[in-house]
Parts: structure tokens; sequence; C-alpha cells
């Protein structure tokens, strides 16, 4: 089993496969969109070319790694001989362990902050959240959120901290609310009263497409259980009332708090002069921690580091009297990897070339 | 017993790759504004102040909706006119996102930000500057007159969806209507 596992032929071979999947990838995303195409070529265990099943990304790379791991049990390569090759496959698979690292922890999305206002979350560019907040108490607010992952169809929903129960009856990944022609029934509440969420196709972009939620509420014992509907950007919140508690349904981008804010103090855009095309784009923040504020400038190539998170100058929006800030917000566990890989393989191959030396110079002679 | 180490690291890894814990719970102080609302008169509940305009002749008020603040019917040589008039939170989504939507309810292809000032016209109405666009398919004889009309922390939307001969002969009658929008 050792003896397959470690076999170099494996190593080319998945290597090579890697090409195809890159190649395949990049054609892909031209028509299904880059989200699509990372999704099913290299954030897959399996991807499927029409009726085949093949190993996608994340399987070859798990492979590669496990690969070069038993590498390291050839008896032959534990000789000072072979040393720098020793070192250039610990580099190897640091680098594999870091992407791998990135692949499962990292966390990317926006921070949208208004001139002289603050924030303190992180929405995710593509995952969605059903959020629970029970708004009963005067001084906070206490949340019960759902990961997009638990929003699959006839899906059932419940928690100790919520008296109701929920079902996902539909979940669209765009829709459009339309107004209803037709007398609902007693079972729509809310929203769906007098709407319905329309399926619509889905745009390749992400950022295109509204998605929604239908669900059922059950097990209050009141006329508030009914199917409620609730889609991204709805501007009127769902609300509903258990028990005396008020409860507020939403549905948004998956949101990461964090243990510091960002004030924007100032947005600054400077465009190529007569023209009204950005030459750069500048935000002067306060980052505040513990009570504490701290001025920083964030600008393009030139990211805010903090708590483990990256805060990039994306985009903006302008308005009527003040400016909106966007910045991408990346938390990557594995960024230091190809860094500390990168400089190990170097030593590696450093020093399997000093060790060599020798050699060559001997057969120069002969 | 390197074979062993090895084995387990592997195994951790993968079983950490395997979490399934969807649901989080917390709790947090209630929102509370970072500073008054610039657009509008800080003496006055936003929800206080009511939005105000002048209907076109032609238009007919049609039934509205909890999600509507307007609706009406704009009838032209058998065709009708939807006009419906919504208000959203911050910018709505943006001037892209919205009119790449549009386009693709329409069937037309989206365009890429940076020419999406070709798309569109800047009109001063009592509100302030507001974004209008007419995107039409000749194909399918479908059109819709749309307007983004920002409002401090609300943006509100104006849509007229008809054939293509209606939303041509509404179009000065729509570009009034959405410069007309104020508070009272």
């Amino acid at each position: 089993m050792i003896r397959i596992l470690k076999d170099p032929r494996i190593f080319v071979i998945t290597i090579v496969w890697m090409m195809v999947l890159v190649f395949a990838g990049t054609i892909a995303q031209k028509d299904m969109g880059l989200f699509a195409a990372q999704n099913k070529f290299f954030s897959s265990w399996i991807v499927w070319l029409w009726y085949f099943p093949f190993p996608g990304g994340r399987l070859t790379m798990v492979i590669i790694t496990v690969n070069l791991l038993f590498f390291f049990f050839n008896k032959s390569i534990w000789k000072l001989k072979k040393l720098g090759i020793v070192i250039l496959h610990i580099g190897g698979i640091l680098l594999l362990v870091g992407g791998g690292l990135t692949a499962i922890y990292s966390t990317e999305g926006n921070m949208i902050i208004d001139e002289g206002a603050y924030s303190d979350f992180v929405e995710d560019y593509h995952n969605m959240e059903l959020a629970v907040v029970n708004t009963t108490h005067q001084k906070f607010d206490s949340y019960t959120v759902f990961d997009q992952p638990m929003l699959k169809n006839g899906k059932e929903l419940h928690h100790l901290h919520l008296p109701f129960k929920m079902k996902v009856l539909n979940f669209y990944k765009n829709c459009e609310p339309i107004r209803r022609d037709t007398d609902p029934g007693v079972h729509y509440k809310g929203m769906m009263k007098n709407f319905t969420l329309s399926n619509q196709p889905v745009a390749k972009e992400d950022n295109r497409n509204r998605p929604g939620i239908l669900l059922e509420i059950s097990g209050t014992g009141t006329t508030t259980d009914g199917i409620y509907g609730l889609f991204l950007g709805q501007s009127i919140p769902q609300s509903i009332t258990v028990h005396n508690d008020l409860f507020e349904l939403a549905f948004r981008r998956q949101r990461t708090y964090l243990p510091f804010s960002i004030e924007l103090i100032d947005f600054k855009k400077v465009l190529h002069p007569g023209t009204n095309m950005a030459k750069s784009y500048s935000s002067e923040v306060n980052l505040i921690e513990n009570g504490i504020g701290k001025k920083k400038l964030i600008q393009m190539n030139e990211p805010l580091r903090h708590g483990g998170y990256t805060f990039y100058q994306a985009s903006f929006m302008e308005g009527q009297h003040r400016e909106t800030t966007v910045l991408a917000a990346v938390k990557n566990y594995g960024r230091m990897f190809p860094y500390i890989s990168s400089i190990i393989m170097c030593i590696g191959l450093l020093f399997h070339l000093c060790i060599k030396m020798p050699d060559l110079f001997k057969r120069k002679k002969s | 017993m390197v074979h062993k180490a090895l084995l387990t690291c592997l195994s951790v890894f993968i079983i950490l790759s395997c979490g399934d814990d969807h649901i989080r719970t917390y709790t947090l102080p209630k929102q509370v504004q970072s500073q008054p609302e610039m657009d509008l008169p800080t003496n006055v509940e936003p929800a206080n102040l009511q939005l105000s305009w002048t209907k076109p002749d032609g238009w007919q008020p049609s039934e509205g909706s909890s999600m509507r603040l307007a609706s009406f019917d704009f009838p032209n040589k058998g065709d009708t006119g939807d006009i419906s008039l919504i208000q959203l939170g911050g910018d709505g989504g943006g001037i892209a996102a919205n009119i790449n939507r549009w386009r693709t309810q329409l069937g037309l292809q989206p365009v890429i930000a940076s020419l999406i000032e070709n798309e569109i016209s800047r009109i001063q109405g009592k509100l302030g500057e507001y974004i209008f666009t007419h995107i039409r398919n000749e194909e399918s004889g479908q059109a819709f007159l749309c307007a983004i009309i920002p409002s401090g922390k609300v943006t509100f939307f104006v849509k007229m969806s008809s054939n293509t001969e209606t939303a041509a002969a509404g179009e000065v009658d729509f570009k009034s209507f959405c410069s007309s929008l104020h508070f009272k």
C-alpha cells in the first residue's frame, strides 16, 4: 500500500490532471462565471464532465499531498546527499497545507461603511444566512442564525432559543417579488399576503442574483403560524410576535462580527485630469478596538491588516452628500504559508546544488 | 512509529475539515444610528415624512400593495404600462446591479460596470439628481423605463413595464413624474 502511495508517477499524473483542470476551469468561467467555475473545478472533490466523474481540484490536491507525505517513507532519501531534496519536499508539503487551510478556513467578504458611520461586521460575498432576532430586550438583541448549508428545501429549522419551528419550503438562488393577482388564502402571512416570490434564471455572476426563501412557521399555536417569504435587500423587515416576544426575520448575506470596528472618516477619490475615470481611491478610517481609536489609511495596494483580517480598498458608492467605501475583507489562515514554503524550497534547492557541486566539477574534469 | 504519526495527523486534518456546525447564536447591543440623517430634516422622524408627487394626466392609480408606495396604469393603444414606485434601504443594490438585473429580465445581455454610464442619463429632480434609463428589447417588443432616485439612506425606484411603443409614448410623463417626487 505504502509502495503505491509513494509512487512518484502518481505525482506526475496528478500534476498533469491539475493542469487540465486549470485549463478547463479557465475556459468554463467565461460561460458559467468565476464563482461557479471555481466551485465546480477547484473546490470540488468530484467534477462531473458529461456523465463521467473525475477527481476535482480538492481531491487532486489531497492526493498530491498524501503522495508527497509518503515520499518520506523512502529509506533511500535519509542521507546527507539527499537532504536538499527532503527540504524541497517539506517546502512543497507546507505549500499544499497552506492551500488546504486557505480553502477550508479562509473567509472573504465586504465591509461597507458610510462616511461618518462605522461597521463591525463583514458580509460574505456568496453565502446567505437566515437570522432570527429576538428584539424583546431593551438593551440587546439575541440572534439565532442559520447558515446557508441548512437552508435546503424541506429542511426543518429549530433551536432551543426559539419558541417555534421553521421549515424551508423553497430556497431561491434568484427571485423577484411579484404582486399577487389572486387571493393568497389564510396560510400566507406578512409580505406574502400581497406578493409571491418568482423564481428567476440564475445569473452567472453571483452578485447579480437576488436570493430569497419561503418559510413555514409552526408551533406557536397562534395565527402567527403560516408561510412567510424573505428576500435579499427587503426594505421592510418581517416581524412576528410569539408569546409576547418580538422576533425579526432577516434573510441577508452571511455576517461575521469582528472584535473591533472601523469608522470611515473620509473617502477620497482622485480622477485622471479631464476625465471621470478614477485614478486612485483611499479611505481614512478610525480603527476602534477596546474603545481606543487609531487612524489608518487604506488605499489601493496598501491594505490594512488587523486581527487576522486584511482590508483592501475594493470599491465605493457616491451619494448626494456623502460617500460610501467598500472594503474587501479577507481572513486567510494560510497567508504566510506560500512565503515560508517558498523560502524553504529555495533553501532545499541551494542545499542540493551545494551538495552536488563537487560531483559536477568532477564530471567536468573527467 | 513515523507511519502512525503521519496517518494520525492526516486523519485529524480530515476530521477538522468536516465540521457541520451551521447554527450560531450571539447577542449584540441594540444598533444605534451613528449620526442623524443628513438628507432629511433633523427635527422630523423619517416615518412621518410623506412622499408626494404630481401624477401625469394619462396615468390612472391602480391597486397598490404593501411593497409599492404607489402604483399606476398608463393605457396606450391597447397596451397598459404598469408603473410602480418602491423604496429600498441604502442604495438598493447599486446602479450597475439594478440596471443589469432589468436587462436580464428583458432577455438582454448585462453590460460591464464601466459602460453603465452609456446606458443612463442623469436628471435633476426635486429630490436631487437621479438616474434614468430606457431599456428596450426590440426582439420581444418589451421595454422598461426605470429611475433610481437616491435620497439619504433610502433609494426610490420607479419602473414602468410595457411594450416598446407604450414606453416611447410615456417617457416624457415618466420623467416628469420622477422629477416631481418630493417630501411634504
